[in-house]
């Protein structure tokens, strides 16, 4: 046989097993999907059928009437795309700094940010919701943060929890350490500052990561419900992620139809930012700016 | 193929959004009333401003429920706008949660940050901890100038009694008894109108219950927990004379001999392949779904197979259950309307719960929300409306009992149910696993 | 005054640095740095999420020694690590190199991959719960259709721990895939076209030069992959509850029992402190030994 033919048999069985492996990653959710469509004494029969005797689109209906979802889904947009947008900057920023910038303590100050995020959230969320709830001059409070209740309920209060973290700032940091020094020493010799250096020749060079960074922290954020759930009160300001919990399950029964059909829908918006970004990942040829 | 992805994408997004726009077109929110409210501005409502000193300034309650069942959102939300109606000046901010961790989050951080909610419906485990810290208010002031007062049934104020105050009333008293499949019974050769009334008989039916596919269960004669199953556990020893928890003297005393007979009766189930395995608050039990032919629930269980819609709703039958040994005891699981000490609005606050307790509201309650009858009045009209299930339910009542209220009930359910599941899944007999259980919640105690 | 430069810049100092890290730290020192310090200072107290809040010293750090279920909850959380993390961290490289092409079929093969990360792990523990249903859950109904018997999975004492350490697999299999790849984009092309010319086969090239460039990314990965696995929480909670027999108890899920269903969180915080400083132990040593990317000079 000859090397051709080699390779090309090479690639069909690693074709194959991919797709195999894929097959099983995806059965949870053609079984999701599939439940969606069913009726529920349909699902709790003890006979299991894999398709659905009638094909029920209306479950998908049904789920949205259940509250406000145009509301829900508007406040999960909301906050997760501000939080990306403010993430890109900071922890680009930041991780620019630690990355390529030699400065006193810069080594503690990064130690002490990966703290941050070795600390469970199940003792830090009390504290974090007094912090925002007491804050002073907002919602109502008077300088030392008393009278009124803070953050609660607002937009900001959810946000400010997801921006504060140091995941971003550790992902952009590694990504930066791979640029080779000359890179910084031919920026200081056509006299850039490190400010200059970073907006002209680093950033244009950064979009796989801020594409990660901003798919990652978009996925972290949309899916997150233990933090809207203590921050919000106000039915008007549930997020997705929450409505969902509390509108198909409980202490009766879970309604597992709606609960799939709902899931689905929620999990739109990040299948369609992924498919978005996917250039970016992309094996393809990287330039470095430096040689030739 | 690009076109095609793409294409696909866009279809599927289209028709979630109609979906969405669809549900946002005819939505119904848990805020409108579709169907004519059984409850009207003529209902005896029995307070009116004059004479009770509230004041006629805005006034804003928040009001959070623990459980989210879809009907009794809908119930409350029509209470409530029934209620404001007539107050105008009274806004209600409502919530529910789930059951377990989200209450008990959402709970401590309103708790822990000053920002209590006036009223609170809670199940009865939250009391002894919550009532010895101050969380909850004591009414007995409001109760005893209360002129439904002995309306109330006695075992709704018992329940919410913590060391000689009454901080609450209990809203929903889930006694349970024993459910069973009429068309099981008969397959099996069991009479259907002769339910087991000791524990021997009880587990001979189950034998002849269970349906085995080569070694697994299919079907479960009576259906219990693997784990987490105090709520079974602790009704089976008080029957056999176990007092569990010393109240007087605050300490635990269940590694004696009647319960360690009791565990051993519940932990035959397992030993002999009779259980489909399944943990309370986690699985359903295999009952509702059709494969069990018996087993221990309350109210809320019929609502859940009724709500399921499946074909066999028709053949259930209840009875209370007898256990032919020291004394008769089920197990009451409680739900309590509670108000928080720190409520700045605490005679607003009982008004609206004085308003959930009339005949109508209550009855409302039990009609679209599976609630129990908390009312003496009522349960004439409850055998009348549930002939099959009443009868059954009334009776439980009557010797119903909740959990131990002790300080430290939350650590006297862990430990109870590390024995239950060690004796359950055979790796300690009942009195080692007892025993073992008994010493780590003192040495934990002991500090 | 003007230092000569030197080749490794460890040891200059520019406070432009701090204006870059500014606006991050600053959100960092409110939100997430203060909690912490002030959870650190509640593990000294017996904090009872209401009212009571006395100082009682080490007394805490001393009942945290002779806790069984700690002891169990550590060897759980080791043991749950060591299952999670050496499989992820292969498997995720290995799909990376595999799904980097460029045609569209690996486009397919990307977004199919990272789906169960975008699932919530509420949503996708559900889902699981359903097939490892004993009574009449997916797994199930396919070992007895092909005549073998049926497993109780989750409330089986032996497979618990592996039943949560495949749900997590599942789920954050996208995660490490995506990294990766963000990290092989990275690597520069020319690299491979210059082996290429030397005679180098898949194999090599990959050793000498996908794993090497790839050490900031694996550090990385390595280092969330730890701190996440040892914070292992979700799953746990809704899978099987620390069951059965409290095999699976995780460090966070005793955290979480302790502190808001017995309303001890002076000694949930205690346990935190604990948990805080192995992982930072386990750090602090990677980041001395490992390597976790040098500025390079590609000179």
């Amino acid at each position: 046989m000859s090397t051709k033919t080699i390779k090309k048999i090479r690639r069909i069985i690693t074709l194959l097993f991919i797709s195999g492996l894929l097959f099983l990653v995806l059965m949870p959710f053609f079984l999701m999907i599939l439940t969606s469509l069913k009726s529920l004494p349909e699902i709790l029969s003890p006979r299991f059928r894999i398709l659905p005797e009638k094909w029920l689109f209306s479950n998908y209906v049904q789920a949205m009437k259940r509250g406000d979802w145009p509301r829900y889904l508007l406040n999960s947009l909301f906050v997760t795309c501000t939080t990306v947008f403010i993430s890109l900057i900071i922890n680009s920023l930041a991780g620019y700094g630690f990355a390529r910038i030699s400065f006193k303590g810069r080594d503690t100050l990064f130690f002490l940010a990966l703290i941050g995020m070795m600390a469970p959230s199940q003792v830090t969320m009390i504290p974090v919701f007094i912090i925002l709830k007491n804050f002073p001059l907002l919602g109502g409070n008077n300088l030392f943060g008393a009278g009124g209740t803070g953050l609660i309920n607002t937009y900001a209060g959810l946000i400010l929890p997801y921006i504060a973290g140091p995941f971003g700032v550790f992902l952009c940091r590694q990504f930066y350490l791979n640029f080779p020094m000359s890179m910084d020493d031919a920026a200081r010799i056509d006299g850039c500052s490190r400010i200059t250096a970073y907006f002209r020749i680093y950033l244009p060079l950064s979009k796989p990561i801020l594409a990660t960074l901003a798919v990652l922290k978009a996925t972290q954020t949309w899916n997150d419900y233990m933090w809207p759930l203590i921050m919000i009160n106000k039915e008007s300001m549930m997020t997705a992620q929450v409505a969902v919990v509390t509108k198909f399950t409980s202490e009766v029964s879970v309604q597992w139809q709606l609960l799939m059909a709902a899931t689905a829908i929620i999990i739109l918006p990040l299948f369609i930012l992924f498919l978005f970004t996917q250039k970016y990942f992309v094996e393809g040829i990287v330039t470095t700016g430096i040689k030739g | 193929m690009k076109k095609a992805c793409k294409l696909g994408t866009v279809l599927l997004t289209v028709f979630m959004l109609l979906s969405l726009l669809s549900g946002c077109g005819s939505k119904a929110s848990p805020t409108d009333t579709p169907q004519e409210s059984s409850l009207t501005e003529d209902t005896a409502s029995t307070d009116s401003l004059e004479g009770t000193g509230l004041s006629d300034e805005p006034v804003t309650l928040s009001f959070i429920r623990a459980g989210t069942d879809g009907l009794a959102e809908a119930a409350y939300a029509e209470l409530i706008a029934a209620y404001t109606a007539e107050h105008p000046n009274v806004t209600i901010e409502y919530q529910q949660f789930n059951f377990g961790s989200e209450l008990e989050t959402k709970l401590n951080t309103l708790y822990a940050s000053g920002s209590a909610p006036d009223i609170v419906r809670a199940p009865i485990s939250t009391i002894a901890q919550r009532a010895s810290l101050g969380q909850y208010a004591p009414l007995d002031d409001y109760i005893n100038s209360w002129e439904e007062k002995d309306n109330i049934i006695q075992t709704a104020y018992d329940v919410a009694s913590y060391k000689d105050h009454c901080y609450g009333i209990a809203i929903n008293i889930e006694a349970s008894f024993l459910y069973y499949r009429k068309d099981h019974f008969i397959e099996a050769g069991l009479d259907p109108d002769k339910p087991p009334t000791t524990w021997e008989e009880l587990y001979e039916y189950a034998e002849k219950l269970t349906v085995h596919e080569g070694n697994s269960v299919v079907r479960a004669g009576f259906s219990i927990p693997v784990a987490w199953g105090h709520t079974v556990f602790i009704p089976f020893a008080r029957q056999n004379g176990a007092t569990l928890v010393d109240v007087e003297n605050n300490i635990p005393v269940f590694n004696d001999g009647a319960t360690a007979e009791a565990l051993n009766y519940l932990a035959s189930y397992s030993a002999n392949n009779l259980l489909i395995p399944y943990t309370i608050n986690q699985d359903q039990n295999p009952f509702e779904l059709g494969k069990a032919s018996m087993m221990l629930g309350s109210l809320s269980n019929y609502k859940t197979i009724i709500a399921s819609g499946v074909d066999w709703a028709d053949q259930l039958m209840f009875a209370p259950l007898v256990s032919g040994r020291e004394t008769e005891s089920c197990f009451g699981g409680c739900q309590i309307m509670f108000m928080s000490e720190e409520s700045k609005h605490k005679d607003w606050a009982w008004d609206f719960m004085q308003y959930l307790f009339t005949n109508e509201s209550v009855w409302k309650l039990v009609t679209d929300a599976g609630a129990t009858p908390v009312k003496n009045d009522l349960s004439g009209q409850f055998i009348e409306a549930y002939p099959n299930i009443g009868p059954a339910y009334l009776e439980a009542l009557s010797y119903c009992e909740g959990m131990p209220k002790v300080k430290w009930s939350a650590l006297f359910e862990k430990y109870l149910n590390m024995a239950y599941e060690e004796a359950m899944y055979g790796t300690k007999d009942a009195q080692t696993a007892l025993n073992d259980a008994m010493e780590l919640l003192e040495s934990e105690l002991g500090e | 005054m003007v230092l000569p430069k030197k080749k490794k810049a460890h040891t200059g100092h520019e406070p432009v640095g701090y204006l870059f890290i500014a606006p991050f730290y600053l959100f960092f020192l409110v939100i997430i740095l203060l909690p912490i310090v002030i959870a650190i200072f509640n593990s000294f107290t017996n904090y009872d999420l209401y009212r009571s809040s006395d100082f009682i010293g080490l007394s805490n750090y001393k009942t945290l020694l002779k806790d069984p279920l700690f002891k169990k909850a550590l060897v759980n959380t080791l043991v749950y690590s060591v299952l999670y993390i050496i499989p992820s961290m292969t498997l995720g490289l290995l799909l990376a190199l595999l799904v980097s092409g460029e045609s569209r079929r690996y486009q397919v093969f990307r977004t199919g991959f990272y789906m169960p990360y975008i699932i919530s792990m509420v949503c996708a523990s559900t889902i699981w719960l359903w097939m490892f249903d004993p009574a009449a859950g997916f797994f199930n109904q396919i070992l007895t259709s092909m005549g073998l018997e049926a497993s109780t999975w989750l409330k089986n004492p032996a497979l618990a721990m592996p039943c949560v350490v495949i749900v997590s697999l599942w789920k954050n299999l996208g995660y490490c895939m995506l990294i990766n790849l963000s990290g092989i984009k990275g690597i520069p092309a020319y690299l491979y076209e210059a082996a290429e010319i030397d005679g180098a086969d898949a194999f090599q090239k990959f050793r000498s030069i996908t794993l090497p460039m790839l050490q900031p990314t694996t550090f990385f990965l390595f280092i969330t992959t730890c701190i996440s696995s040892f914070n292992v929480f979700e799953q746990v909670n809704v899978l099987t509850g620390g069951g059965p027999m409290n095999k699976t108890t995780t460090i966070v899920h005793q955290i979480y029992i302790r502190g808001f269903t017995e309303f001890k969180m002076g000694y949930a915080s205690t346990i935190s402190v604990v948990l805080m400083f192995i992982v930072s132990i386990i750090t602090i040593i990677n980041f001395r030994f490992g390597n976790q990317g040098q500025d390079t000079d590609m000179g």
